[in-house]
């Protein structure tokens, strides 16, 4: 006899696999056409220019720097979830992690395109290639963010394939193309105990490395507009700030993602309520940690008094963006804050209503912090008050990126198991000549043989 | 010494140099994660390398086709 690992969910996690429905159909065909609709704005702005949008002078950063801010955001959500909790030893993390790291990979290239989109030459991206200075903060943050992105996937990968290795030797049924795929991802994926050894190992690693990513990231991220002399911008606080909302919207969002995935994909007894629970405690932390960034900024903005601060700080608080700056606290600390505590506990849809105002909250406070800037920068008395209201060009290309990424996270899931199975199997006996649910294979061990 | 500080201080300072820096870190980083997964896919029971594995195990699938 010897000791094997064994899943006793593994149907139920491949189930979404075999089963392709009409209403998938129906999301996409809607998902393609809000994209194709973004793709026909994108070439009005390709024409005329950025014209067509809302930008103009002194605002040049507008709703694209806000979804590249919220994205990057999201995409704190999986390394969050996976390579921090996994040093932190949380094994309640394990039947997320997939969903949580999903969002990162699926989030990140929209961030980026987002930057690409806001540039009216495209091509001049090459200009840091070519031209690239250690002094800006461009560089690092085209460095932090193409690392970041380059490593994700590998760490997403790496947790996938014995997985993969699973669908290739589980989905006979599978149309050609969709074995070949798996075949070849799969690496030649045996399953044998060393290579799981070596694979748990190298995880372990780079979530230390993942984890001083995700700090970086998103610092680097907020020194963008921290190097910059403008009021409301440049404070030693803005890193941690944009940090602690990373997590907390991409903490939310995992929410969302596994309460759609319970219900839609059946996944009830994988994804206890306990889990929810969980992650209920860690947002409750999160939103309290996001209010006394809050105080802490403008408490000291308030107290210094400076004049060319202050006319931001008030544009935020009495004038023109009160009504966006109110309903932003309203979403992202009151009501969430007041349901996490009193409602969310063991009911799933209190906890996605709340996480849902989460990130509408969080991508209103990315608009808050960019916008009023430059409607006031320092240099006003050499320039015009600024003034900005986005086009329907942003609005549908806006559309078009979260349409692009729910529509590669819901391809992701029809494809591959969106529960880690090797992660959330369980060790048992495997006796002579029984039949185990797992039978080891010589091409892709479906169980992972632990030696006793 | 002035030659050599200023040339240190052209590297910082020039345009060109950033961009070669993130050409090396993503190179490197894509070295060290090639090494790696070779590495962990390399950790077979029998102590064959997978890649001539790989190869014998397609042949054989080809010699079935």
């Amino acid at each position: 006899m010897r000791a094997r690992l064994i899943n006793k969910h593994e149907a139920a996690i491949l189930a979404p696999l075999r089963d392709f429905t009409n209403a998938d159909r129906l999301l996409w065909a809607i998902l393609v056409g809000l994209i194709a609709v973004g793709g026909y704005a994108y070439y009005q702005q390709w024409t005329f220019g950025l014209g067509v949008t809302g930008l103009n002078r002194p605002v040049y950063w507008g709703v694209y720097i806000t979804n590249f801010v919220f994205f990057i955001g999201l995409a704190h959500s999986g390394t969050f979830i996976s390579a921090i909790l996994r040093l932190a030893g949380a094994s309640w993390r394990k039947p997320l992690v997939r969903a949580a790291e999903a969002i990162t990979i699926f989030s990140l290239p929209f961030g980026v395109s987002s930057i690409l989109i806001d540039m009216g030459r495209p091509e001049r991206a090459f200009n840091i290639i070519f031209y690239g200075r250690f002094q800006s903060p461009l560089l690092w943050d085209f460095t932090a963010v193409s690392l970041y992105m380059f490593s994700s996937v590998v760490f997403f990968y790496l947790s996938l394939l014995p997985d993969i290795a699973l669908c290739r030797d589980r989905l006979t049924e599978a149309p050609a193309w969709q074995r070949q795929m798996y075949r070849l991802l799969a690496l030649g994926w045996e399953g044998n105990p060393e290579q799981y050894h070596r694979l748990e190992g190298v995880l372990d690693g780079m979530a230390i490395f993942m984890t001083l990513l995700v700090v970086t990231v998103h610092t680097v991220v907020s020194w963008v507009f921290g190097m910059t002399l403008q009021p409301g911008w440049h404070t030693a606080l803005i890193g941690p700030f944009f940090l602690l909302g990373a997590i907390f919207s991409g903490t939310a969002a995992v929410v969302i993602a596994l309460a759609v995935l319970r219900r839609v994909y059946h996944l009830e007894d994988i994804l206890p309520i306990n889990l929810f629970n969980s992650l209920r405690k860690l947002l409750i932390v999160f939103t309290l940690g996001w209010l006394y960034m809050m105080v802490a900024e403008y408490l000291t903005i308030y107290y210094g008094g400076v004049t060319e601060e202050m006319l931001v700080f008030w544009q935020k608080f009495t004038d023109d963006f009160a009504g966006m700056f109110w309903l932003m606290v309203l979403l992202v600390f009151v009501i969430p804050l007041f349901i996490f505590v009193f409602l969310g506990k063991d009911r799933i849809g209190w906890m996605v209503t709340a996480c849902v105002l989460v990130n509408v909250g969080m991508w209103l406070e990315r608009y808050v912090v960019i916008v009023p800037t430059e409607t006031r920068p320092r240099l006003i008395y050499e320039l015009v008050l600024g003034d900005y209201s986005p086009t329907w060009v942003e609005g549908a290309i806006t559309a078009a990126l979260f349409s692009g990424m729910i529509l590669l996270y819901a391809a992701f899931t029809r494809y591959f198991p969106i529960v880690p199975v090797w992660e959330t199997a369980e060790e048992a006996e495997e006796k002579p000549g029984e039949t185990v649910t797992a039978p080891r294979r010589r091409w892709g061990t479906v169980g992972k043989t632990a030696p006793k | 010494m002035e030659q050599i500080v200023s040339l240190i201080s052209a590297f910082f300072t020039e345009p060109g140099p950033g961009g070669i820096f993130v050409l090396l870190v993503i190179s490197l980083a894509g070295a060290v994660y090639f090494i790696l997964i070779r590495w962990i896919l390399q950790g077979d029971e029998s102590g064959l390398p997978i890649p001539s594995k790989m190869l014998k195990s397609y042949r054989q699938l080809s010699s079935r086709r």
